[in-house]
C-alpha cells in the first residue's frame, strides 16, 4: 500500500493558510498571508526535497492544485514537479488541462484515492489543501504528517485538524532550525 | 519576577483537560521538567477556574518525596476572579480588580518565577497587555478534535523558539519568548 505523506507549514495556533504570500489565499478576509517568509532555511527545502525523492505523485486540493498550476504551467523547466503525477480533487473543475500530468477525481474522492493508495508507486504527497485534508483525516487515509511549526500565532485562518476527530500519533523526528521554526514528523499511532 | 505560561498542549493546539489525555505519555524528563520548573516558582497566578480545580485536589493530595504537594500547597497563590467569594486554599490571595495593575506590581517585584498553569482566559488577558516573559509548551502526539485552546480566535503573537527538547514517549518541549521589538 502506498503511503500519503501530507507536509504542512503551520502556526502554533494551528494555522495554514496562505504561508507562501499575500495573495496565495484571502478567504474569510485573511490578511497575514506569506507569514512563512522571515523564518526560511535551506533545511526546510531539504527536508522539501527528502520528502519528494521517495514520492511520485501529488494529491491536491482545488484551490493548492491551481496556485501550483498557475505557477508552473508556463515554465516546464522550472516545475519542480515535473514528473510527478497529480491528482486534483474537485467537484467544480471541469478539466485537470491546466497543468501538465494532472488527473481530476470528481466524485467519490475517498475510494477513488483508496485505490490510488492501492496502486503500486511511490509515496502520495499532499500540502496545503485544507479542505482535502480533513476529509483524509476524517477517514484515516493520512499515513504521515510534516510539519513545520513556525513560532507564531496568527488568530484566524484554515486549521490542518478537523473538530471532532481523536487521532493518536507517534513521533518519528523533531529537529529545530535555526530561525525558529520546528519540524515534526509524525504517524498514526 | 518572571510570568511564564506553561501548557500541556496537543498537536491541535488543544490544552484544557490534560488530565484526561497527557497520563499515558508522562516520563520521568516530564516529571522533572515539572518538579524543576515548581521548585523555580515563587508565586502561581491562576484564573479562577483552574485555581478552583487545583484547590479542590491538592490540599488532599498524598506527600510526595520531592515535596511537589508541598510547594503547591505551601506557595502562594494569586487567583484572578470577580465572582470568587473566598480563596480558602493555602496562601492564597484573589485579585478582584485592576488586574494589569497588581499583576505588573508582582512582576516589579524580585524573586522566582510567576507561573500559570491552564488559566486559558486568564491568559488572553496576559497576552493583551504584553504581561508574559515565557511559553512552555509541552506538546503531546494527539490530535484531540475537541477542547479548550491555548491560542484562540484572535489572539495573535510572535515568538522566538528557545528551547526544542524531546521528552520520551513523543512529547516534545517547546519553549517561547515574545519576540519584543
Amino acid at each position: 500500500m502506498r503511503k500519503i505523506i501530507v507536509h504542512e507549514f503551520i502556526t502554533l495556533d494551528g494555522v495554514i493558510q496562505a504561508p507562501g504570500s499575500p495573495t496565495e489565499d484571502t478567504d474569510g478576509g485573511f490578511t497575514n498571508g506569506g507569514w512563512t517568509l522571515p523564518y526560511w532555511h535551506d533545511d526546510i527545502g531539504a527536508h522539501f526535497g527528502q520528502i519528494f525523492a521517495e514520492a511520485d505523485t501529488l494529491l491536491l486540493g482545488r484551490k493548492t492544485w491551481q496556485l501550483h498550476g498557475e505557477a508552473f504551467q508556463p515554465n516546464p523547466a522550472e516545475d519542480p514537479f515535473s514528473g510527478f503525477k497529480k491528482f486534483v480533487v474537485s467537484s467544480t473543475l471541469k478539466s485537470a488541462d491546466a497543468w501538465r500530468d494532472s488527473n481530476l477525481i470528481s466524485g467519490n474522492a475517498i475510494e477513488e484515492i483508496r485505490r490510488l493508495k492501492s496502486q503500486p508507486g511511490k509515496n502520495i504527497v499532499m500540502d496545503g489543501s485544507s479542505v482535502l485534508i480533513h476529509a483524509l483525516i476524517e477517514n484515516d487515509l493520512v499515513d504521515e504528517i510534516c510539519l513545520h511549526v513556525y513560532p507564531l500565532a496568527l488568530g484566524a485562518g484554515k486549521r490542518l485538524f478537523p473538530d471532532g476527530k481523536r487521532v493518536n500519533m507517534k513521533l518519528v523526528e523533531s529537529v529545530a532550525l535555526p530561525t525558529g521554526v520546528v519540524y515534526q514528523r509524525y504517524q498514526p499511532a | 519576577m518572571k510570568l511564564i505560561v506553561t501548557q500541556f498542549m496537543t498537536l491541535d493546539g488543544v490544552v484544557g483537560e490534560p488530565q484526561e489525555w497527557s497520563f499515558p505519555y508522562w516520563t520521568d524528563e516530564t516529571g522533572k521538567f515539572k518538579l524543576d520548573e515548581l521548585l523555580a516558582t515563587d508565586v502561581q497566578l491562576l484564573g479562577r477556574v483552574t485555581y478552583e480545580g487545583f484547590a479542590s485536589a491538592w490540599p488532599t493530595m498524598e506527600r510526595d518525596e520531592a515535596g511537589f504537594a508541598d510547594k503547591m500547597n505551601g506557595m502562594p497563590k494569586y487567583v484572578v476572579s470577580t465572582t470568587l467569594k473566598k480563596a480558602e486554599w493555602n496562601n492564597s490571595t484573589t485579585i478582584k480588580s485592576n488586574v494589569v495593575e497588581e499583576i505588573s506590581g508582582l512582576k516589579k517585584q524580585s524573586g522566582g518565577d510567576i507561573l500559570v498553569a491552564g488559566s486559558m482566559t486568564l491568559i488572553r488577558t496576559l497576552m493583551e497587555h504584553d504581561l508574559v516573559d515565557e511559553y512552555r509548551l509541552l506538546t503531546y502526539p494527539i490530535v484531540l478534535g475537541k477542547g479548550k485552546r491555548l491560542f484562540t480566535d484572535g489572539m495573535a503573537a510572535s515568538l522566538k523558539l528557545t528551547e526544542s527538547k524531546l521528552m520520551g514517549s513523543g512529547v516534545v518541549l517547546l519553549r517561547y519568548e515574545p519576540e519584543r521589538k
